[in-house]
């Protein structure tokens, strides 16, 4: 929970100082954590005395990794354990904390149209590409299918599909729409665990209006 | 320690030949074509150039190939390459360099030649392994994502798009050597061949050869020479982001910071500002930064441009030279952004000048709406 100056101590007041460490992080606006690293650093907790563990690219790299959940129809992305962030595209080393406690995880594969183009290449059908907000917390480009390009509309919801690929290119994931019925937990309103996620705490439009 | 108001000018600024060049012309043909012709703008010799700075597409190593060829020995050297605002960088590193004393006189040169080799050829698309297999039209799409969320959001509408292409269009008709010679409507911008929806082709920049190039020197020197100096009043560099997956806000971008911080060094409001010169790569991009750089509030950007209010006579003179998206758009725009900001200060734009412009902003978007670099030129009486 960020708070501005005045209201910082108004938690700990109500639930004791035992259960709620106040940490002040200079010259933090109301903005986004991602966008501030001063401020994800102070809310991932003190580092020091923790010894960086950066990991080896002599074996495997983020990317093969990655391509590896693909071929097996998975979607995956990385949470940063120091402080629970969520991290797309993968990387070998965590944004802010240049941590390299990094740990694969598997999407569920629901997430929200953030925004959406269709491009009309010569003598083609028109291709959809879009920007996907997972509810995991992060943001992938994409595209929608199984529905004309044009009617693809921002808000709405998707889960993933992974396209088969060519011998050219890997499998990749791909998105169709969520039929209503199959429901799913409405993002946005900015809960408590919105905070953590760079997915909707960088997106405060998503957080504002919802889907 | 700060770079200093007003310390350093633009004293010489000048097109290389733009539209489509001859065959088999280099770019670096256009960047000494270019140089040659501030010089002779500003009075000073080859030899006076103590510094060299260029970005291209076209050629990894643009500093010193214009170096080579024109056997300037540099002392102070940048090739600072950061999409289409690298100049208005390349603006605040001179202005170090020349502040510090490494250098007296700087050249930023630019030439392109990918309407006669092809943008493909001029500018190889690099591959991201989580954006190249969706096949986006970059960089259209990426403004395109840009735009459709700006109206999704704020309710954005593409007749309000196509008003910055019209406005474009009519500035574009009082500039002799802007490429577009044809009058242009909201509803041919609406109807042409759609490349990335929102935008059809009258949303999106020409693709044309051409380059620049423009001298700096210090305050004190530009006082002797021939031109009235454009003074570089205020510089602010801004990074949002480098792929449009990773920006944060697609409806916000890094202008607001570089607007800031270049308004800070220069002591000015926006209210002084007297004409604005905006990287429009895409109808979208104008509207952006008229909002970043708070010339109205954020999502107001559709409405502050409908009815002609940034077109010849309106409320608001923008890219009076008719842009990037009428004028002359070869691969990088900044240093044109710029070469017509500077013109403006200086009163030489003839029919499209705008009455007693002492202070102008030129503000360059490079990438995807990813670097975002501004400078405000101011006359004498701006100082």
């Amino acid at each position: 929970m960020m708070t501005p100056p005045e209201s910082r101590n108004r938690y700990r007041d109500e639930l004791g100082a035992e259960r709620v460490t106040t940490v002040v992080i200079p010259h933090c606006g109301h903005a986004l954590l991602p966008e501030q690293p001063a401020a994800r650093s102070a809310t991932a907790g003190n580092q020091k005395g923790k010894s960086m563990r950066v990991p080896s690219l002599k074996e495997r790299s983020p990317l093969s990794v990655y391509l590896e959940h693909c071929r097996k129809g998975e979607l995956a992305y990385q949470v940063c354990t120091d402080d629970n962030t969520p991290v797309f595209f993968p990387r070998a080393v965590s944004p802010v904390t240049g941590s390299g406690n990094l740990e694969w995880r598997v999407s569920k594969g629901l997430g929200t149209v953030h925004s959406t183009t269709v491009v009309y290449y010569k003598n083609e059908a028109p291709l959809n590409v879009a920007l996907i907000d997972l509810d995991e917390g992060f943001r992938m480009m994409s595209r929608v299918e199984d529905i004309d390009p044009m009617q693809v509309r921002i808000g709405m919801r998707v889960k993933v599909r992974m396209h088969p690929g060519n011998e050219k290119q890997p499998p990749y994931p791909v998105f169709i729409p969520l039929l209503v019925e199959e429901g799913s937990p409405r993002r946005g309103g900015g809960g408590a665990g919105a905070q953590n996620h760079p997915g909707s705490a960088s997106h405060p439009s998503l957080a504002r209006r919802g889907n | 320690m700060d770079l200093e108001r007003g310390s350093v000018a633009v004293v010489g600024a000048a097109e290389s030949d733009l539209g489509q060049v001859a065959p088999d012309t280099g770019i670096v043909d256009l960047m000494a074509q270019a140089t040659m012709r501030a010089l002779d703008d500003c009075g000073l010799k080859l030899s006076d150039i103590d510094a060299v700075l260029s970005a291209t597409t076209q050629s990894r190593y643009a500093p010193m190939l214009l170096a080579e060829y024109l056997h300037i020995k540099p002392k102070f050297l940048d090739g600072t390459f950061i999409g289409g605002s690298s100049f208005m960088s390349h603006v605040a590193h001179a202005h170090a360099a020349i502040q510090l004393g490494i250098c007296e006189v700087a050249v930023i040169a630019y030439g392109s030649t990918q309407r006669t080799i092809s943008r493909a050829m001029a500018s190889a698309r690099e591959y991201n392994p989580f954006e190249t297999p969706y096949r986006p039209f970059l960089p259209a799409s990426a403004y395109a994502l840009a735009a459709a969320r700006h109206m999704h959001e704020f309710g954005t509408t593409r007749e309000q798009l196509a008003e910055v292409a019209v406005a474009a269009r009519k500035w574009a008709l009082m500039n002799p050597v802007a490429w577009e010679k044809e009058p242009l409507t909201i509803e041919q911008v609406l109807n042409a061949r759609m490349v990335s929806y929102p935008f059809t082709v009258r949303d999106c920049c020409l693709v044309t050869d051409g380059g620049g190039a423009i001298i700096l020197t210090s305050a004190v020197r530009a006082r002797t020479l021939k031109k009235k100096p454009a003074y570089v009043l205020g510089v602010g560099e801004a990074w949002g982001h480098t792929t449009i997956s990773n920006m944060p806000n697609l409806t916000v971008t890094a202008a607001a910071e570089s607007g800031h911080k270049a308004f800070r060094m220069a002591g000015l409001k926006l209210s002084d500002v007297n004409m604005l010169s905006l990287y429009d790569a895409f109808t979208i991009t104008p509207i952006l930064f008229l909002e970043d750089l708070g010339f109205c509030p954020k999502g107001e950007g559709g409405r502050f441009v409908a009815d002609g209010a940034i077109a010849p006579g309106g409320k608001l003179a923008v890219n009076t030279s008719g842009g990037g998206l009428s004028y002359c758009h070869p691969g990088m725009y900044g240093l044109l952004v710029m070469i017509e900001a500077v013109r403006q200060v200086r009163g030489e734009c003839g029919e499209r000048q705008v009455k007693n412009c002492e202070i102008a902003l030129a503000h360059g978007n490079g990438g995807v709406l990813s670097s975002q670099c501004t400078v405000l030129f101011g006359s004498e009486t701006a100082l």
